[in-house]
């Protein structure tokens, strides 16, 4: 999300964010191991960190608007909590995967187990 | 103390502090009941931290906002929650019980957990066998391989 912060930051309202392309993993992930995988995501997280803290956002910084293609106008702190939400979102579709390994397993648990209906 | 009516007995007007707030409530000639005492002592808790206390929101029921700064201009929100006992809930009339405030910079709070995610990642597939990481619900969805590469796209890119 830092790529857009700075787009509403530096340009506001005129500024444009790249569209995001949701398929772009397959390829790039391509030959590495979960470990890289990883230890890539924890660097760039830590960067991505040191970027928002080095912003010095202030409440009237995150009212601040930018312009997003489908939704229109939306804030600073609408995209920050946005992305600890789709971290979040995330997190829990591994959780939720990685549950319906055991569909047929839990044999008639299942119906005690919503994780694996969602 | 309880208090089956003070929901509706808010001091009113702008708070802009833990002592305007206790006069406010006194002036008004409202009943100073432990749901309000409570609010007041949290005011006064924030002031002492060196916060001034910008806006007070008061919901008819269950809690409210407090909007703060330092000296610093650093923002705060302050959510509280009044709590209610059981019984009182169920008929909606509410007793006061007690009260609970989580202040945090919102900022602060969502780093908390954006700081995090490479470690709950980390904790929950660093080394687990390769089933666990392929699998996924069926065609078009991803698996938690491929969710990690999607996080680290949106890193970079997005």
């Amino acid at each position: 999300m830092i790529p857009r912060a700075r787009i509403i930051l530096e340009q506001g309202q005129h500024g444009t964010f790249e569209p995001f392309d949701r398929f772009a993993m397959f390829e790039k992930s391509r030959g590495k191991s979960l470990g890289e995988l990883l230890d890539k995501f924890k660097e760039l997280r830590g960067q991505s960190l040191q970027e928002l803290e080095a912003m010095n956002l202030t409440p009237e910084l995150l009212e601040k608007r930018g312009m997003h293609p489908e939704f229109g106008l939306v804030t600073l702190n609408q995209l920050l909590s946005t992305w600890v939400v789709h971290d979040l979102g995330h997190v829990g579709q591994i959780v939720r995967v990685m549950a319906k390994q055991y569909d047929e397993a839990v044999g008639p648990w299942k119906a005690y187990l919503p994780v694996l209906t969602r | 103390m309880p208090c089956r009516s003070c929901d509706i007995q808010e001091p009113s007007g702008e708070h802009n502090g833990a002592n305007q707030y206790y006069e406010n409530a006194r002036s008004n000639r409202e009943f100073l009941c432990a749901r309000n005492e409570a609010i007041v002592e949290l005011l006064r808790k924030v002031e002492h931290r060196g916060f001034t206390i910008e806006r007070l929101e008061l919901r008819m029921r269950g809690g409210g906002r407090l909007l703060a700064h330092n000296s610093e201009r650093k923002f705060s929100k302050i959510q509280f929650t009044l709590l209610l006992c059981r019984i009182c809930r169920e008929c909606s009339l509410g007793d006061f019980a007690g009260i609970i405030a989580v202040m945090e910079f919102q900022l602060d709070q969502a780093k908390e957990i954006l700081g995090r995610t490479p470690i709950t990642l980390n904790s929950l597939l660093r080394d687990v066998p390769e089933t666990w990481l392929h699998s996924n619900e069926g065609p078009e969805t991803w698996s938690p391989f491929d969710v990690v590469g999607h996080l680290i796209h949106a890193e970079e890119t997005d």
